[in-house]
């Protein structure tokens, strides 16, 4: 359900975040608070330049891979509900497989269930951008697709991916306690 | 893990040997500008003057800016610069935070910017430099609520009137005063004048916003070539300082009114005025403040945070003040927040609201520090010495010490920073998978022998890794 533009949140909508995100309704009201001062045009949803305007998320190589996945409506926005939906995969400590799932989304540009060798290349791509030649760039991704792809099928499938994850306790890493 | 400077000098080292163009340009410790004209931009804002907002009419006094908002041309090169020195920002930025992640996987670094990512979304300390500390509610209980009511009552209704009288009269008194000075060609009383007139001024301000205010630390008695540094939270701040010692303010000179007061009433504090966006005249400033240095005894005020904080931060100092080599005298400006909150954020409020809501609170409680002289070392850069003295500040006055640019905010950064941003990956990448051709050095031949291991301190001082025992594991 969407979340029609107002200053505060109605006690329903607490509840309701509360219900479907898992944070308690302090969370959630905080939470709010703080999506609205990203918000500084004050229309309900954060866009993409919004973030910006922070210099630690401006300086975050990885942002924009991380709001298209976050927006999962695909309109350009954020709206409250995406956000504290994904924000909830970070900090609730059950949810591994969905952190997992999160970064495989990152890499798998098409969504087509694998990282091919394309996908890879072009995230990488938009991360670094000129600072790596193509050709070295091309040399990384087939270095690390040789690593991983055990099926030789030269793209890294999703079991594949959670394998090169166990390895280095991927869940964990993201995992983290919510101060607020 | 905690970073040491080290760690991220021979990072910052690293990354900028690499060839990428933009990069053999950064070098966030020295200096990217150092001509003269520049020096205003960097110069932190003292206390400025009030004009009028524009809509009122008729007056010739014009009252405003808070303690300095950039210009254009200032915005720009700032944002030019932070676009220019971001990766190293981001490195220097990156030490002052508790990382605790562990980042492992090759090509999958990019991991720890995802959760970075989600923690600032959500956390992040430029924003919360900004922001009001929320006051506990208190008045939950009925009784409690009573008893607030009457305190609402009691300020608003008795103190506020009273408090905006003692305002007012304080400084029509000192204009008053101030403007006999015209009667009377002798200097002495001239000067005898305005200081009186500055005495009631300054008095009148602190007695109207009920400033109870504790001076810490020995205040030297020769300030010959001193310049004295504070962290900023609000204009009151230079009032304050004021009070207990004659301090030489630097601002923008106003027309009108205005101006008259800066050429009377603070004239015992030998204050150095510049007009803003004259290119001559930066330099003339510049050559006033040296030469001030060299021949007053009265120190000069900056705030070479450049804008007001929230008292719960510090944020970056800007050079210009440790560069004037001259002896730092560092003040740290604690408000106890439990009477008012005395953080001014300027795009909130406007000034004489937000004076209005100092007046009715209970009063304005604060702790000022006068800490040890320190003076610029032979090996260290302006920079460094900013640092330093910064540090010093953020510890006594108990503020959180962030990295940011406190003039961001008057900046919308753009998709540029992009390129900022991927350099560091770019780079990040290049030593990790060896495909650039480098010098070899000690840390590069460690990486040759085992291409898969995790860097450890040349990375972006993120913390950490027990690579060393995974490797050991692997060979077993």
């Amino acid at each position: 359900m969407g979340l029609e533009y107002s200053k505060e949140l109605t006690e329903e909508q607490v509840n309701e975040f509360s219900k479907s995100s898992g944070f308690t309704k302090t969370q959630i009201t905080k939470l709010y608070e703080k999506f609205m001062i990203l918000n500084t045009q004050k229309n309900g949803r954060v866009s993409y330049q919004e973030f910006l305007n922070i210099p630690e998320l401006a300086s975050n190589p990885i942002l924009e891979r991380v709001i298209s996945i976050i927006d999962k409506n695909n309109n350009q926005f954020i709206e409250f509900s995406e956000l504290i939906h994904t924000l909830s995969i970070f900090v609730v400590e059950e949810k591994k497989k969905e952190r997992i799932d999160f970064v495989f989304k990152i890499y798998d540009l098409n969504g087509d269930g694998f990282i091919s060798n394309g996908d890879l290349f072009l995230v990488l791509k938009s991360m670094a951008g000129d600072n790596l030649k193509d050709i070295q760039l091309q040399q990384i991704v087939d270095k690390t697709i040789a690593k991983f792809d055990k099926d030789e099928d030269g793209k890294l499938s999703y079991d594949e991916f959670i394998n090169l994850t166990k390895d280095f306790k991927l869940d964990e890493l993201l995992y983290y306690e919510l101060e607020i | 893990m905690s970073i040491s400077q080290s760690d991220v000098d021979q990072a910052l080292e690293e990354l900028s040997s690499q060839e990428t163009p933009l990069f053999s340009q950064v070098s966030y410790e020295s200096g990217d500008e150092t001509s003269d004209s520049e020096f205003i931009d960097k110069m932190p804002r003292s206390k400025s003057y009030v004009k009028l907002s524009q809509g009122v009419q008729g007056r010739s006094i014009r009252y405003g800016t808070q303690m300095g908002e950039p210009g254009k041309s200032e915005l720009t090169f700032i944002q030019k610069r932070f676009e220019r020195t971001m990766p190293g920002r981001l490195l220097h930025g990156l030490r002052n935070e508790d990382s605790k992640e562990k980042i492992k996987g090759d090509i999958f670094e990019a991991i720890s910017f995802v959760k970075r990512g989600m923690q600032k979304i959500v956390a992040d300390d430029f924003t919360a430099a900004f922001q009001e500390k929320k006051p506990k509610a208190w008045n939950f209980e009925w009784y409690l609520f009573v008893t607030w009511v009457l305190g609402v009552i009691l300020r608003y209704a008795i103190l506020l009137p009273i408090r905006i009288l003692i305002f007012a009269s304080g400084i029509l008194l000192a204009s008053l005063i101030a403007s006999t000075t015209f009667i009377f060609r002798s200097n002495k009383i001239k000067a005898f004048l305005n200081k009186l007139a500055f005495k009631i001024f300054t008095e009148g301000c602190v007695l109207s916003w009920h400033a109870s205010v504790a001076y810490h630390g020995n205040v030297p008695k020769n300030f010959r070539n001193t310049v004295i540094v504070a962290n900023h939270t609000t204009m009151i701040d230079a009032v304050l300082m004021m009070r207990r010692q004659l301090v030489s303010i630097v601002g923008q000179h106003h027309g009108g009114l205005a101006g008259l007061v800066q050429d009377t009433i603070l004239s015992p504090l030998e204050p150095i005025w510049f007009e803003r966006g004259a290119q001559k005249d930066r330099k003339q400033t510049v050559r006033k403040i040296k030469n001030h240095l060299q021949t007053s005894n009265i120190p000069i005020l900056l705030f070479p945070e450049g804008t007001c904080v929230n008292n719960e931060y510090c944020v970056m100092f800007k050079k210009g003040a440790f560069e004037l080599d001259a002896t730092i005298i560092p003040v740290a400006i604690r408000y106890n927040k439990i009477f008012v909150d005395a953080f001014w954020n300027s795009r909130k409020k406007s000034l004489p609201n937000y004076l209005l809501g100092v007046m009715a609170s209970w009063g304005l409680v604060a702790d000022i520090y006068f800490l040890d002289p320190m003076t610029k070392q032979e090996n260290e850069t302006p920079i460094q010495f900013a640092e330093r003295v910064k540090n010093v500040i953020a510890k006594k006055a108990k503020l959180k010490n962030v990295s940011w640019d406190g003039y961001l905010k008057y900046i919308k950064l753009s998709d540029k920073f992009k390129d900022g941003r991927s350099q560091v990956l770019g780079a990040y990448l290049k030593r990790k998978f060896q495909v650039s051709k480098m010098k070899s050095n000690t840390a590069n031949s460690e990486f040759d022998e085992n291409p898969n291991s995790r860097l450890i301190k040349n990375r972006l001082g993120l913390s950490i890794t027990s690579t060393n025992e995974r490797e050991k594991k692997k060979i077993k």
